[in-house]
């Protein structure tokens, strides 16, 4: 019971705390900008390179370096906003897709290039886990995953409900047209959700670094189950997002224990699929999500 | 004497390979310059149809599955339908929905088919690959052997354009317009839409796996590098769109123009880094060369983007099949 | 008639989207406290006529004056600044956001204080008080309504452009909205309405503009519209039957004044067994089927 907990529900929280942070990003972007971002994961990649850029030139703790890991990541995606992105504005969204397709391969040739394939660390070693009621094992870093995502979550929620570009990011994500028409500065609203977007999954990509390590593909690899997790919650809803990136966080890690004799039920290396296999039963049973999101 | 034997080798390898590109970008014209649709996962379907001919066609061995000595054509047919069937499983599943969850489901499923390759060590030797994949004209002496391949690959390029031109001329094809520009309009007009975009989504996946078949036998070896996203999905996607898409032509030599691009920037990175004095390069990572190519893939990127933004039509424009 | 001041005016206009032009030498004023309605028939460019103040279409010929100051082609985000409120016909407000946050992001321009805006709204619709914290899309179709002309009143505009605002509603809610578009223009804002619903619309206004084939037909009293023997065979009765349905089937000229709407629908269905609308049609009929397919085509490219 406590194995199952301490190896297998705890990981998969941690990885769904990574997700939720991911899929918010992609939520809103989808939701407002009314595009499936492709270049999503590489803001996670490249905001990790920079924590790690940090840690490594100054000896910066990697929790001082992600706040200024998310801001640089939400100028970065300000910036790919401004010269590929806004072109496009009024054109079939589809172009759109394609562009983020582009800037997802650009992306990672210049992380590529600049850092090397060597994958780093920013993780301070290995670290004693704490025990809690004699059984339950949580390593300190997993604690700071949780602590950091719920703080996050938090401040996104207060922006969304309580503040009025918040609610004009809301009110966009429900009909762009109406919004322009009311005369909410739509751009300022695209900005909003660049900077929101960009910072989350930076600071997803640097939780992701402190519990494995920095590599050029990571925010790639992450793109699957980001892009289902949104689907999960329901295009354009945050709060589906980050129901959608835990339940798909801890649907993989479960997915890895041995349900049925000794046998892990999927191997690991397949965990990629378990989100696969979730976005496909949403897409064919329900596409508006747990959340009823916008279905396109 | 023997330097432009080499030249000559190359070009035709460049020839042969920039070949098995125009039909993969005549696949791609089908789905997404016909027919409107997203394909992002164009190297899960190439490595379909690479796997599948080379395991169909090798020699009994304990490495991987195979064994099976199965004639090219045979094989090349097993490989159009594996991909088209997973290709209108995805159909189903997404073509109700707008092109971006097409976008999805098949970025995710290319990644589940590398995974599939990469992992399952018993049937595709895992990252180690197929080798010994059997070859057309393989008793040919050189160049013969590459000529008489070049021939085949420019049959079938020639064979898909013909077929191509000849749907997009057809009713099919202007219903396929209709659709892609006006999907209510053609809806009134009591058209089967799903119908119709998952025929050409299917289509084009055949052909990806036909391309990918002509791959491992030209390469007679293939791993999982080619289901990697760089070298084929987006390639294949700049090649459509510099050439023009919606037109055969304009795939066929967008294809050609970039796979040149391709292997050139290559071949000047490479000199360059050859060419770097020894007592600068002491200060450059280890890793230059290694480094150096992802540049190449930044230019095409932003290539790409120049396209999308200035030339979204390509340098040959979509001729319009005009009705009656 | 024209002895308030003026709010807006169209003078020469021709516009449409893109190459095709929809529009061609409207004229149009809406003065101080009027309600003004556009009728015609289907394709006749009403909406497009209104959405020519919005910003919303390339204008190439004639101007658009808000209060004196030129707004011609100005685009819909700066047109709200000067103070024009649109409520498009569908989709005009934001399901997801409850009812106060719609009209929170109505004052989005609004940098001082809105909320005794906001209470004189509530006010005004008091359903909309008791459901202010529900989520706007829960609401009744008429109630959605008030949300949207809440949200548009939130600026205290100087004119309201309603496009359609009964299009979709049963009939009962039809007459509610009439009832609420009363209400706004006693509270002193000029309104400008596009109605499919000419009787009922002119019934209420001051005066009416007829389109047909995007160009100005008539133009008169709303009472002298009702009146008006042509133009009743032409919308009130025949082009509706014709285009529409029969359910109004009957001409005006028995009337000669301004009646509320129950009156009106018994003279109509006297009418209607007078025969009276005989001769109707084809000239009407064509011209609008005819635009209608134009328009679609347009809306395609």
């Amino acid at each position: 019971m406590f194995e199952f907990i301490n190896f297998y529900f705890i990981p998969g929280l941690i990885l769904g705390c990574i997700y939720a942070l991911g899929a918010i990003g992609i939520t809103l972007t989808f939701g407002i900008l009314r595009f499936a971002n492709f270049s999503h994961g590489e803001n996670m990649t490249i905001g990790a390179y920079f924590a790690y850029t940090l840690v490594s030139l100054f000896g910066m703790h990697p929790l001082l370096a992600m706040p200024i890991a998310m801001a640089l990541t939400a100028f970065v995606a300000l910036g790919v906003d401004r010269y590929f992105y806004r072109p496009f504005r009024s054109s079939p969204s589809i172009m759109l897709v394609m562009a983020s397709f582009g800037i997802m391969l650009m992306a990672q040739s210049i992380i590529q290039f600049t850092w090397g394939t060597q994958v780093k660390t920013i993780s301070p070693g290995i670290q004693r886990p704490i025990k809690l009621f004699d059984y339950l094992m949580i390593s300190p870093k997993h604690l700071i995953i949780i602590a950091c995502t719920l703080v996050l979550v938090f401040i996104v929620h207060y922006l969304l409900t309580y503040t009025k570009t918040g609610k004009a990011m809301r009110a966009m994500a429900d009909s762009p047209e109406l919004a322009r028409l009311t005369g909410i500065n739509t751009e300022g609203v695209i900005r909003t959700t660049w900077i929101i977007g960009g910072g989350l999954a930076a600071a997803a990509g640097v939780l992701l670094a402190i519990d494995t390590q920095v590599q050029t593909l990571m925010g790639f690899q992450l793109l699957l189950p980001m892009f289902a997790a949104a689907i999960l919650g329901g295009i354009g809803k945050p709060y589906g997002a980050i129901a959608g990136g835990l339940i798909i966080g801890v649907a993989e890690e479960l997915c890895t224990y041995p349900w049925i004799g000794t046998e892990p039920l999927i191997a690991p290396n397949y965990k990629a699929g378990v989100a696969f296999a979730i976005m496909v039963i949403m897409l064919i049973w329900r596409p508006s999500g747990l959340f009823k999101g916008k279905v396109f | 004497m023997d330097l432009f034997y080499g030249y000559f080798l190359y070009a035709i390898s460049l020839v042969t390979i920039g070949g098995i590109y125009a039909i993969l970008t005549l696949g791609l014209n089908i789905q997404w310059g016909f027919a409107g649709l997203f394909n992002a996962g164009i190297a899960g379907f190439f490595a379909i149809g690479a796997y599948s001919a080379a395991i169909l066609t090798t020699m009994p061995t304990d490495r991987h599955l195979g064994g099976y000595e199965m004639p090219y054509i045979v094989a090349a047919l097993v490989a159009m339908v594996a991909s088209g069937l997973i290709a209108w499983v995805i159909g189903k599943i997404c073509l109700r929905l707008r092109s971006d969850y097409l976008a999805i489901a098949t970025i995710g499923i290319a990644e589940i088919i590398r995974l599939v390759f990469k992992n399952e060590v018993w049937a595709t030797n895992g990252h180690r690959g197929i080798s010994e994949v059997p070859k057309p004209f393989e008793g040919l002496p050189q160049p013969w052997n590459d000529l008489a391949f070049l021939a085949i690959v420019g049959l079938i390029v020639l064979a898909v354009y013909l077929l191509s031109e000849r749907a997009h001329k057809s009713p099919w094809g202007r219903v396929m317009t209709a659709i892609r520009e006006n999907e209510p309009a053609s809806h009134a007009a009591g058209k089967n839409i799903e119908t119709f975009r998952m025929q050409g989504f299917v289509i084009g996946s055949m052909i990806m796996a036909l391309a990918g078949a002509m791959m491992s036998h030209y390469l007679k070896f293939i791993n999982p590098a080619v289901s990697e996203p760089i070298a084929s999905t987006f390639l294949v996607w700049v090649m459509l769109i510099v050439g023009g898409s919606g037109n055969n032509k304009g795939a066929i030599i967008g294809a050609f123009l970039m796979w040149f691009i391709w292997s050139g920037t290559e071949l000047v990175l490479s000199t360059i880094v050859q060419n770097i004095p020894p007592d600068l390069l002491s200060y450059l990572p280890a890793d230059l060369s290694v480094r150096l190519a992802y540049v190449r893939i930044f230019m095409i990127g932003l290539l790409l983007q120049i396209f999308l933004q200035k030339y979204p039509s390509g340098i040959f424009p979509e001729k319009r099949p005009i009705a009656r | 008639m024209s002895e308030k001041k003026l709010v807006l005016l169209l003078e020469n206009v021709d516009g449409g989207y893109g190459d095709s032009q929809i529009l061609t030498d409207i004229n149009m004023e809406v003065h101080q406290g009027e309600i003004v309605v556009i009728i015609g028939p289907n394709g006749a460019g009403k909406s497009t006529a209104m959405k020519s103040v919005f910003g919303l279409l390339n204008l190439t010929k004639g101007k658009v004056v808000l209060n004196g100051k030129d707004i011609t082609n100005m685009p819909p985000e700066k047109v709200v600044h000067e103070g024009v409120c649109y409520v498009p016909q569908t989709a005009n407000i934001f399901p997801s956001l409850t009812v106060q946050e719609n009209l929170e992001m109505g004052a989005f321009i609004r940098n001082d204080d809105f909320k005794p805006r906001m209470q004189e709204i509530f006010e005004l619709f008091p359903p909309l008080y008791e459901k202010r914290a529900q989520p706007a899309g829960t609401l009744s179709g008429g109630q959605r309504q008030m949300v949207a002309m809440g949200k548009a009143l939130m600026l205290e505009p100087q004119i309201l452009l309603l496009d359609e605002p009964t299009a979709g509603l049963s009939p009962l809610y039809q007459s509610e909205i009439f009832e609420i578009v009363k209400q706004v223009h006693a509270h002193g804002t000029p309104i400008l309405m596009v109605e499919q619903n000419a009787k009922q619309a002119l019934a209420i206004a001051d005066r009416g503009y007829v389109l047909v084939d995007g160009k100005n037909k008539y133009h008169d009293t709303g009472a002298a519209l009702l009146a008006d023997p042509e133009v009743g065979e032409m919308f009130l009765g025949g082009g509706k039957a014709a285009t529409i349905s029969k359910r109004k089937p009957a001409t005006a000229n028995a009337k000669t004044k301004t009646t509320p709407k129950s009156k009106s629908k018994t003279t109509s269905k006297a009418n209607s067994k007078s025969g009276i609308k005989k001769p109707l049609p084809k000239k009407v009929k064509d011209p609008s089927l005819k635009k209608k397919s134009t328009t679609t085509k347009k809306s395609g490219a």
